[in-house]
């Protein structure tokens, strides 16, 4: 496992091990103590690495999600802003120019999917969130989580593909 | 000259004339690949029609979209994406009982069909599901 410098710490203990009864493949220990007092804790990888990649997908969720929420929020700024240039309370020039000078509130930046597993976890939360509210389409999709719809529709094919 | 109907097909030129019973008026702001799109949606039907090609004529966001001048799109619901905003005029005697809005788009256009018309949508649902029962 791959361990960062700075959480590296040389720990004193007395704790014997027997190198013939270690099984380094399928288990590894964890010592929590001093010199007087230790426990150990062991844990095999398998049940480790499921911990880890529950952890992994559980952040990259709250990210996509996040995101979800920013672009629901972008949409309501929009359309305030439209109301404003319907109503003539602002002018054409004035909404460009809040748009490009405010782009962050109103712009809503579909970007590329770097891994599959993020195709994988907009459908588990799109299943999530149902559609009981609304039919969702691939492109509101890709726009609630900042996707392209191309990319996502084709690596979704792709997987689907695989399945059969 | 091509007549597209099938879902997912798209177009992208530099003009287009667009016609359609009902759209949605307040556009959302899409940026892809660093430029800004206004996207509007069609609902109950739309025909979209290049005027102008694209010059160079390249794909600038889907590699499908049809480019030459004359196709156009056909379907119940179609997305829009210009660069500017558009503003369409109200006709009437469309399709005999409706009104429609109608204009050009004398801005880069990307246009895709979201809801195809129900015929082809079941001809479609047919035709997966006679690949699933093989």
């Amino acid at each position: 496992m791959y361990l960062p410098d700075n959480l590296k710490r040389d720990v004193a203990t007395n704790l014997v091990v027997d190198p013939d009864n270690l099984d380094y493949q399928n288990n590894f220990k964890i010592v929590i103590g001093d010199k007087d007092s230790q426990n150990t804790c062991e844990v095999s990888w398998n049940t480790f690495n499921e911990a880890f990649s529950l952890l992994k997908k559980s952040q990259r969720s709250e990210t996509l999600l996040i995101e979800a929420v920013k672009n629901f929020i972008r949409k309501i700024n929009i359309s305030e802003l439209n109301e404003s240039l319907n109503d003539e309370e602002i002018t054409e020039e004035e909404y460009d120019a809040e748009i490009n000078r405010n782009a962050y509130k109103y712009v809503i930046t579909l970007n590329n999917i770097t891994s599959q597993d993020d195709a994988i976890l907009i459908g588990e939360l799109v299943q999530k969130i149902g559609f009981d509210l609304r039919d969702l389409s691939t492109s509101e999709v890709s726009e609630l989580f900042s996707v392209k719809e191309n990319q996502l529709v084709s690596i979704i094919n792709a997987i689907r593909g695989q399945i059969k | 000259m091509a007549k597209y109907i099938e879902a997912g097909n798209s177009l992208e030129c530099h003009k287009s004339n667009v016609s359609t019973r009902k759209i949605v008026s307040n556009p959302i702001v899409i940026q892809i690949d660093e430029i800004k799109y206004f996207k509007y949606s069609t609902k109950i039907r739309c025909i979209i029609k290049i005027i102008e090609e694209l010059n160079p004529k390249i794909h600038r966001i889907s590699e499908t979209s049809a480019l030459n001048i004359h196709d156009e799109l056909e379907a119940e619901g179609i997305d829009i994406y210009t660069e500017k905003r558009i503003s369409l005029s109200l006709k009437s005697n469309f399709s005999h009982v409706h009104g429609i809005q109608s204009g050009d788009i004398n801005s880069f256009t990307y246009a895709k069909i979201l809801i195809p018309f129900r015929f082809v949508l079941q001809k479609s649902i047919s035709v997966s599901q006679k690949v699933l029962k093989r």
